[in-house]
């Protein structure tokens, strides 16, 4: 396990430098640069601005340089947010973006885990029928029309809530992004669920269980609930990565400062830096992610060794 | 008083193509330490009928009639009730060893669990129990294996667990639904040893359901042999197999293949598919394939009706020395 460890590790920074590599020369193939787009500039101030972000070397020399500060863990200055370096830009952004998405998703895994295994052990009952009507509603209706309700009705009409705001992180204003947030992933959550826990419920091994006259509780949450879950725990590892990275409609309907408002506007912007650092970001996240799939992996099924 | 008796036992599934009668009017009854064969083509219902007498039918099953086990009547048990039963007095080996164990628990668990389950005992003493009864199938160095996983096992050591697993309460009465089907000839001899062995030093009355004859005379006293979900015919062990009276038995036995057999001529076959459930024939289900069928064959089945002490038969057909 530590030797497949250390090896994953190591393995994981060419996948990085393939992704930063990529994006780093789509980024320059696209036509524009940072400074096109506002009013033209006299070319004394285009050349000192070139000048000074270096945009007037060859562009290999540029990524080299990228990849030496990269390397010296300094993803650089933001083009557009003078004075702010992608760092500092990050450092602010990410951890309200984690706080709201690891909650989200730690609320639908529970959430949906127990509705899947539920409706799963309920198969064709009318509890069965509201779970899985109730998470289709949930993986059709998307969040900018969710969350935008539930402002209307918890905030603006019965004022329980308050409608936007970071506050610091405060209960009562996470509630509502939160919520937003983590009602799609309890909708697939517990579709997955459902259906591998139903594939289960039908194996020979859970009729030698019943056989042996064990309880349906010990049954589901001693022999089924293990590999039941696997499907879950595969589909978890990049969406949670996707989600702890921020999500541009919460945010903006909520306004909250996370960091999917900075990935959208970096991209608009042609702010290279702030863009590449992002995707380096979420690049890494999802290659941990997918680490700690594999380390599940193992853990919940014997026959996977590393 | 005998140890299970099942009278005139129905077991139906509603499916989206209509009604599936899988067991039609099944009627046996077993004494303590002793063992009955069920044999019949894939499809007579011979699984059903113990899962239905266990109370493990798929969801759209129903059981109709009567099953009382040790005076007790099992059909109409609440889950809770037979689950007292099952695993304790009654129970069951299944026909795949590689899928039958949980994958994803250690063998001490699943066998601990049955004991601290019906006989209260804690870890300790259940695991104590459960490597002595692995030592008793003769798994080797059970101590150490038993917090083996099911894979690190071979296909036959899987099945010996399963029984050793089963034997774990003493049971009454075992049911072993094909144990030998997925195991090589050599493995299949074990099995049947370790059958035998169990039915003579503990007195556990054994169900065994098989293709395979040569299985049934090695462990059983009495076979009844199923078609369409009927008893054809039954008796004691020697009898079917030295005088079969039923033709679908005859045809049963024509077609085990012998050594002795010119290897350039063909395997003799019961000619024909049987019947589909959904759709039984007003006759006897086996008419149609039947060399011997006479007109009334296919206006009534024929009742199963005694010959002589132990044998029954259900035909039309004048008994044959």
């Amino acid at each position: 396990m530590v030797s497949y460890t250390i090896k994953r590790f190591f393995g994981a920074w060419p996948t990085l430098l393939v992704v930063v590599t990529l994006s780093f020369f789509l980024m320059r193939l696209a036509p524009g640069g940072p400074f096109s787009g506002e009013r033209v500039l006299t070319p004394a101030v285009q050349a000192n601005l070139d000048a000074k972000y270096h945009l007037n070397d060859p562009v290999i020399v540029q990524y080299f340089d990228y990849l030496w500060s990269l390397l010296r863990g300094d993803f650089g200055p933001s083009f557009k947010y003078p004075d702010w370096t992608v760092n500092q830009l990050i450092a602010q952004g990410f951890p309200v973006s984690i706080w709201l998405g690891g909650w989200a998703i730690i609320i639908a895994v529970f959430i949906g885990i127990l509705i899947g295994s539920l409706a799963a052990f309920k198969q064709n009952t009318w509890i069965d029928y509201l779970a899985t009507g109730m998470s289709m509603t949930g993986i059709s209706i998307p969040s900018f029309v969710t969350a935008p309700m539930m402002t209307l009705l918890f905030a603006v009409i019965l004022h329980w809530l308050p409608a936007g705001g970071w506050n610091d992180g405060a209960f009562s204003s996470m509630v509502l992004p939160v919520t937003a947030l983590a009602l799609p992933q309890i909708a697939i959550v517990s579709r997955i669920m459902r259906g591998s826990m139903i594939e289960v419920l039908k194996s020979n091994y859970i009729r030698t269980a019943k056989a042996k006259g064990i309880p349906n509780r010990i049954i589901i949450f001693r022999h089924a609930i293990r590999p039941a879950i696997l499907p879950v725990v595969s589909y978890l590892g990049p969406a949670t990565a996707g989600i702890i990275t921020g999500s541009v409609v919460i945010e903006q309907i909520f306004s909250l400062p996370g960091l999917g408002s900075y990935i959208t506007k970096g991209a608009l912007n042609r702010d290279y830096t702030l863009v590449l650092g992002t995707v380096i970001l979420f690049a890494a996240i999802i290659i941990a992610f997918n680490f700690i799939v594999d380390v599940l992996y193992a853990i919940i099924d014997p026959k996977i060794k590393y | 008083m005998s140890l299970l008796s099942v009278n005139n036992l129905n077991i139906a599934f509603s499916t989206t193509d209509g009604a599936v009668s899988a067991v039609n009017g099944i009627s046996l009854s077993l004494n303590k330490g002793e063992a009955l064969g069920i044999v019949g083509e894939s499809g007579s219902g011979k699984s059903q009928l113990v899962l239905g007498i266990l109370g493990l039918l798929a969801q759209n099953g129903k059981t109709f009639g009567s099953v009382k086990f040790h005076d007790k009547e099992l059909i109409g048990l609440s889950q809770n009730e037979l689950n007292k039963i099952r695993g304790d007095k009654i129970s069951m080996i299944f026909q795949d060893p590689m899928t039958s164990l949980n994958p994803y628990l250690r063998i001490s668990k699943q066998m601990t669990e049955v004991l601290m389950l019906h006989k209260n005992l804690s870890y300790a003493e259940a695991k104590k129990e459960s490597i002595h009864m692995l030592d008793m199938v003769r798994i080797p160095e059970a101590k150490n294996r038993i917090d083996m996983y099911p894979h690190e096992f071979s296909g036959g050591m899987r099945q010996r667990v399963m029984i050793a697993m089963s034997l774990l309460c003493k049971p009454d009465l075992l049911i072993a639904d094909e144990p030998t089907t997925a195991l090589d000839v050599t493995v299949q001899a074990q099995i049947v040893n370790l059958l035998q062995d169990l039915k003579r030093d503990l007195d556990t009355a054994i169900i065994l359901i098989t293709h395979d004859l040569g299985v049934v005379a090695g462990i059983c006293d009495n076979v009844m042999v199923m078609y369409a979900g009927r008893t054809m015919e039954y008796g004691s062990v020697n009898n079917i197999f030295y005088n079969p009276q039923h033709p679908y038995t005859q045809g049963l036995l024509r077609s085990i293949p012998r050594l002795t057999d010119d290897s350039y001529s063909d395997l003799p076959t019961i000619p024909g598919n049987p019947p589909s459930l959904l759709n039984l024939p007003i006759g006897c289900p086996f008419q149609e394939r039947c060399e011997y069928s006479v007109e009334k064959c296919s206006i009534k089945p024929p009742p199963l009706v005694s010959l002589s002490n132990n044998r029954k038969k259900a035909c039309y057909r004048e008994s044959v020395q």
